[in-house]
């Protein structure tokens, strides 16, 4: 009120009408006011909305908008082996996006019109990146401004697109670079390394999925535009932020011992006509380093679309919805992690462990192998008749199911499943690799559950886990998370991550882990494990065999082996899984074993483990077997005595088990060395290979007899010592199992050579 | 009158005037090169040239209305004025008019301007002059009389619809209502009044296609995904969200590169507010509450009634457009072509603006409130 008042006395004394404030000015300029300040309230209040609530949001959208036009690719990591050979590597390339926006204002200046410049770019960019003319039109005509045409060219590719655009004077349309993977190896270690998808991501499977955050990088841009007339904007303008390249990963994996596994793999599914595919996982016990991982079927990873060997590729489309589904449950599945399968009596080294560490057993515990009975069930040895009353490391050796179930018994169920669950056969390993499979095993098991599982039965495990667990038993007891990516690095050799070894536990004690490999050797050396033996390396392992009673399939058996050596100072464990052969048999995982037998040669040699003959190996050398006669047999019989013998066989011509052998060679009742082939022919036209005798002169015995047997030759000598002559001159053509007898010099005895004898 | 001569024009208005000048014009530097490389003459600059040309012609402007004298040269005009920019208006449509974008809304006087930005000061000049006139402002209140006196304003406007211009009437409506109850218009009157504004907007949405259009835009129906009124509307809040507190900085701004169409005009707000963030937008809608604070305050204490009525009219010009063209940017109401006063590029807006700022201003000078 007092401001009224004073507001009469200058009013009065500045105006020249009457004193104008009404009231109602004044009224309704507060009200106006008050409604501006509410509004303006509001509008602070949208925009702190609009910025703080749904900032993100907006933002993000915002900058896929303004990155979503050009992009320029993120070089991705390198994959290496452990010994830093290349897996996989990024390779420059292009990519060609266009801008609709620049290519319309452009065509409305182009003497056709806008329609027939379109055109001409189609018709140009399709001729040149052989996509299809009309499909690239009706995109150029759509709405939007970016467009990404091609992505991944090769360089030569997009030059060829900057000729183009040169020559044409043609506006809008960008090459820009990008990246592409490449695969020296093409299909080696494919599953492990996995590959990437159109959006360069990992896809489906290995290290490209599980570390794609790590190598995928960040891409750079190119944020500002070009004029409406196609020009390109000055320098200064242009924002370009620079793409950061992916890290490198260094796997645990050893290329050449992939290599190998691979080889081996790949010969038995061939030489074992084997139809549901074939894995192996070579280990390194101390560590947990995966040295080499391999699924067969395998795939290349430079095409891995394509179809695969053995399938119809008329209808074959790269990349439909079917093809994939096709190539996910087949060549693209690492069966070493992503199938379970019953282990069979590889697993009787569970039990074994298990018993041996609550002391309910010793190696020298007796046993009966008589049949147990148990709820209705009758469970039998594999030997019907059983092998009677014998210690526990000769059940182990002869794979006694009965004195496993006795074992699991004395045990009782809650301490041996604490065993199963202690080797990490219930859950999953932790590898960084995807699709890991959960393993199926009772819950709640009777005693009749457990009483199969002594032996491998009934429970289903994934390669890995039996793997790791083995490794365990190799090295002392330790279980460790299988390691395969082994450190990440950038560009510059800095080390981003190192990924240590991870102990999960200590299962048994290594009291234990040494009596169980030493009965795990016997059985090698002198069990059914015996394919695997290799003169020279000490190895310990287990074969196993289980029928898949889950698929239709009848009489489809999972052969398997798992091994250490040396037994004395484990370096690797292998698992070889061999899936439904049908060449040879299906007893005691004969093929598995002997892919083992191979791998341990190969590897250790490749180690450069020394080979050191105990006694044993050293008389098993010079003892002679009677090659015994196959001729007028089938294939099967023929491959079965082999399997369950120390010799190794070849069959020429018809290798289904129904074939009838015709010939053989070397010829029945001649005596050969230990691990000597046999050729078995079904067929009289078909040519062995020759081979070219070697120069053994000076030779110890056994390096003499580990180069013959590596070359299907066949020896025989009658003491130990350094070669002094050979009964087929070097350097002759021989057929494959032909008899070489050596002259040796026993060195320590003085004796003087005895007269070279030459027998074919 | 030396001594009115030597009374100082309010602080407070010319200083958030001369603050909202200033950021506006930065704001249009940062805003318009990238869009401004796309015109046909290719040159960055063009727009931030002839903005700097408009803001000196603008304070002369100011200048000229608040020095001029206010009895003689601007109360005794007021029909003369208005019917003046009646008859530019009527000049768009003679071969002097311009058409841009299926609008004529210029006129090439060498320079080339929009009458209908001129008609809005003028009709405020006029209004208030009616309702102030001893003789007339009895009669102007009762419903024949308001007629008779609506009656040249509406050929204005007719005019202003064939442009067509409707933003345009929106807020010449909205002013004319408020300068309506300001003036004090017989009770009944008010009751007809909100009769007429119903009326005409029910009309509005009917017979206008345009209006049509923009509003099923903005509520999302009957309308293509990338129709470039959604297209402003979603940028613009693209912008908005990506500038968070203190916004991306200023010149920093991604969607004035290309995305948001003419970010230097209508939606200048939006490239504010992701430069500048939330800290900015809320300097500049402060800028604008002092303007309008001070503006009605003016009104208040104005030495006579057609003073204060005009302080009125040029107030609420000021606060609609500046609270309609925040509200379409935000996404608050549907696009409409309301431009954001001291900000927005172009010559007659900047220049009526800071013309209407110098009569305020002028005005302010000799209200009495200053010793309260």
């Amino acid at each position: 009120m007092a401001r009224k008042s004073s507001g009469k006395i200058s009013g009065t004394l500045l105006s020249t009408e009457s004193v104008p404030n009404n009231k109602n000015i004044k009224i309704w300029s507060w009200v106006a006011l008050s409604v501006c300040i509410v509004a303006s309230v509001v509008l602070i209040g949208r925009v702190a909305w609009l910025q703080f609530v749904r900032g993100d949001e907006l933002s993000q959208a915002a900058y896929e908008q303004q990155n979503s036009g050009r992009t320029i690719a993120a070089s991705r990591g390198a994959i290496y082996d452990t010994n830093g050979s290349v897996l996989a590597v990024s390779i420059s390339a292009n990519k060609i996006t266009a801008s609709r926006t620049i290519i319309n204002s452009t065509g409305d200046d182009y003497e056709g019109g806008r329609e027939e410049y379109q055109k001409m770019i189609a018709k140009g960019l399709s001729d040149i990146l052989g996509i299809e003319y009309d499909g690239l039109l009706e995109k150029l005509k759509g709405s939007g401004n970016y467009l990404e045409i091609a992505s991944k060219l090769d360089i030569e590719v997009g030059d060829k697109v900057t000729e183009w655009k040169k020559n044409n004077n043609i506006k809008g349309v960008y090459i820009d670079s990008d990246t592409k993977r490449y695969y020296p190896n093409g299909s080696l270690a494919s599953h492990v390394i996995g590959f990437t998808g159109k959006d360069g991501d990992g896809l489906v499977c290995g290290v490209e999925v599980a570390l794609n955050d790590v190598l995928k990088g960040t891409a750079g841009r190119v944020i500002t535009e070009v004029d409406a007339l196609g020009n390109e904007v000055p320098t200064d303008e242009v924002k370009r932020i620079d793409p950061i390249d992916g890290y490198n990963v260094t796997l645990t994996l050893d290329a050449t011992i992939q290599y190998m596994v691979e080889e081996a793999l790949q010969d038995a599914t061939i030489d074992f006509g084997v139809e549901e595919g074939c894995c192996c996982i070579v280990m390194d016990p101390d560590t947990g380093d995966i040295l080499a991982m391999a699924s067969n079927p395998s795939f290349d990873l430079n095409s891995p679309y394509s179809c695969p060997d053995g399938m119809d590729p008329t209808d074959w489309v790269n990349g439909s919805s079917e093809t994939v589904e096709i190539l996910n449950s087949t060549v693209w599945r690492n069966k070493a992690l992503t199938d379970t399968y019953e282990p069979g009596s590889t697993f009787k080294t569970i039990t074994a462990c298990a018993g041996l560490e609550e002391g309910v057993v010793t190696p020298e515990t007796e046993f009966s192998d008589s049949a147990v009975n148990l709820s209705g069930w009758t469970i039998h040895c594999w030997r019907r008749e059983g092998h009677g009353t014998e210690t526990f490391a000769k059940a182990i050796m002869n794979s006694c199911n009965p004195i496993m179930v006795r074992v699991s018994q004395k045990l009782g169920i809650k301490t041996f499943y604490s065993y199963v669950a202690a080797f990490g056969f219930t859950e999953k390993t932790g590898i960084l690799l995807s699709g890991e499979a959960n393993s199926v095993i009772h819950t709640n098991p009777t005693e009749i559950d457990m009483a199969v599982a002594s032996f491998g039965q009934r429970l289903q495990i994934t390669p890995l886990q039996l793997v790791s667990a083995y490794s365990a038993v190799a090295n002392g007891g330790y279980l460790y998370e299988p390691r395969i990516v082994k450190e990440i690095t950038d560009n510059d050799g800095n080390v981003i991550q190192r990924y240590e070894t991870e102990t999960v536990r200590q299962v048994i004690s290594n009291d234990t882990s040494e009596k169980v490999l030493k009965m795990l050797e016997d059985t090698v050396s002198k069990g059914g494990g015996s394919r695997a033996y290799v003169s020279g390396y000490r190895i310990a392992g287990k074969t196993g065999t289980s029928e898949t009673t889950t698929t239709d399939t009848t009489g489809r058996y999972v052969c398997s082996f798992a091994g250490i050596a040396p037994a004395d100072d484990p370096e690797v464990v292998v698992l070889v899984v061999v899936d439904h052969p049908t060449i040879g048999g299906a007893s005691g995982g004969v093929q598995a074993a002997s892919v083992a037998g191979r791998l341990f040669q190969e590897i250790l040699d490749y180690m450069e483990i020394e080979k050191r003959y105990t006694e044993d190996d050293l008389k098993n050398l010079l003892s002679a077997y009677e090659v015994p006669s196959f001729t007028e047999g089938t294939v099967a019989d023929a491959t079965y005595t082999i399997n369950l013998s120390t010799f190794n066989y070849v069959i020429v011509g018809d290798k289904s088990d129904d074939a009838k052998i015709v010939a053989q060679f070397p010829a029945p009742g001649v005596k050969v060395a230990r691990e000597s082939t046999i050729v078995l022919y079904t067929d009289l036209e078909s040519n062995i290979s020759q081979v070219r005798v070697p120069d053994l002169n000076g030779l110890s015995l056994e390096d003499a007899h580990a180069t013959l047997v590596g070359m299907g030759l066949n020896m025989r000598a009658y003491s130990l010592g350094t070669v002094v002559g050979q009964s087929i001159e070097a350097g002759t053509y021989v057929d494959k199992g032909s008899v070489i007898e050596l002259d040796v010099i026993d060195e320590e005895s003085e004796n003087a050579g005895n007269d070279a004898v030459v027998e074919n | 009158m030396a001594d009115i001569r030597k009374r100082q024009p309010d602080f407070w208005l010319l200083l958030s005037v001369i603050l909202l000048v200033i950021v506006g014009t930065v704001m249009i530097c940062s805003a318009s090169p990238a869009t401004s490389k796309n015109s046909a003459d290719g040159d960055s600059y063009t727009v931030i040239k002839k903005q700097l040309l408009y803001v000196t012609i603008g304070f002369g402007c100011m200048f000229a209305a608040y020095a001029a004298n206010f009895e003689r040269l601007i109360k005794k005009f007021s029909i003369v004025y208005f019917a003046v920019t009646i008859l530019l208006l009527a000049a768009v449509f003679s071969p002097l008019g311009v058409e841009l974008n299926y609008s004529r809304r210029w006129i090439n006087l060498g320079l080339s301007i929009q009458p209908s930005e001129f008609f809005k000061t003028a009709m405020i000049l006029y209004l208030a002059y009616v309702f102030s006139h001893p003789k007339i402002k009895d009669k102007a209140r009762g419903m024949w009389g308001l007629m008779i006196v609506i009656a040249p304003i509406a050929c204005g406007m007719v005019l202003i619809f064939l442009e067509p211009h409707v933003s345009c009437l929106i807020i010449l409506g909205i002013v004319m209502v408020a300068m309506m109850v300001f003036g004090r218009l017989k009770p009944y009157m008010y009751a007809v009044l909100g009769g007429g504004i119903a009326a005409a907007g029910v009309a509005a949405y009917t017979f206008v296609p345009h209006v049509q259009k923009r509003l099923n835009s903005f509520f999302g129906s009957g309308t293509a995904e990338n129709s470039s009124d959604t297209w402003q509307a979603t940028q613009s809040l693209y912008a908005i969200g990506s500038g968070g507190l203190r916004g991306v900085g200023l010149g920093e701004s991604m969607q004035k590169q290309l995305y948001l169409p003419e970010p230097y005009n209508d939606f200048i707000f939006a490239i504010l507010a992701e430069e500048l963030g939330f800290l900015g937008c809320v300097a500049v809608i402060l800028l604008f509450v002092m303007l309008i604070w001070r503006g009605f305050k003016v009104a208040m204490f104005a030495k006579d009634s057609y003073s204060a009525l005009v302080a009125v009219g040029l107030t609420t010009l000021i606060a609609t457009q500046f609270i309609l063209n925040i509200a379409v940017v935000t996404n608050i109401l549907p696009v409409t072509g309301v431009s954001l006063p001291f900000f927005s590029y172009g010559g007659t807006s900047l220049m009526t603006m800071m013309l209407n700022a110098g009569i305020l201003l002028n005005i302010s000078r000799e209200a009495d409130y200053i010793k309260f």
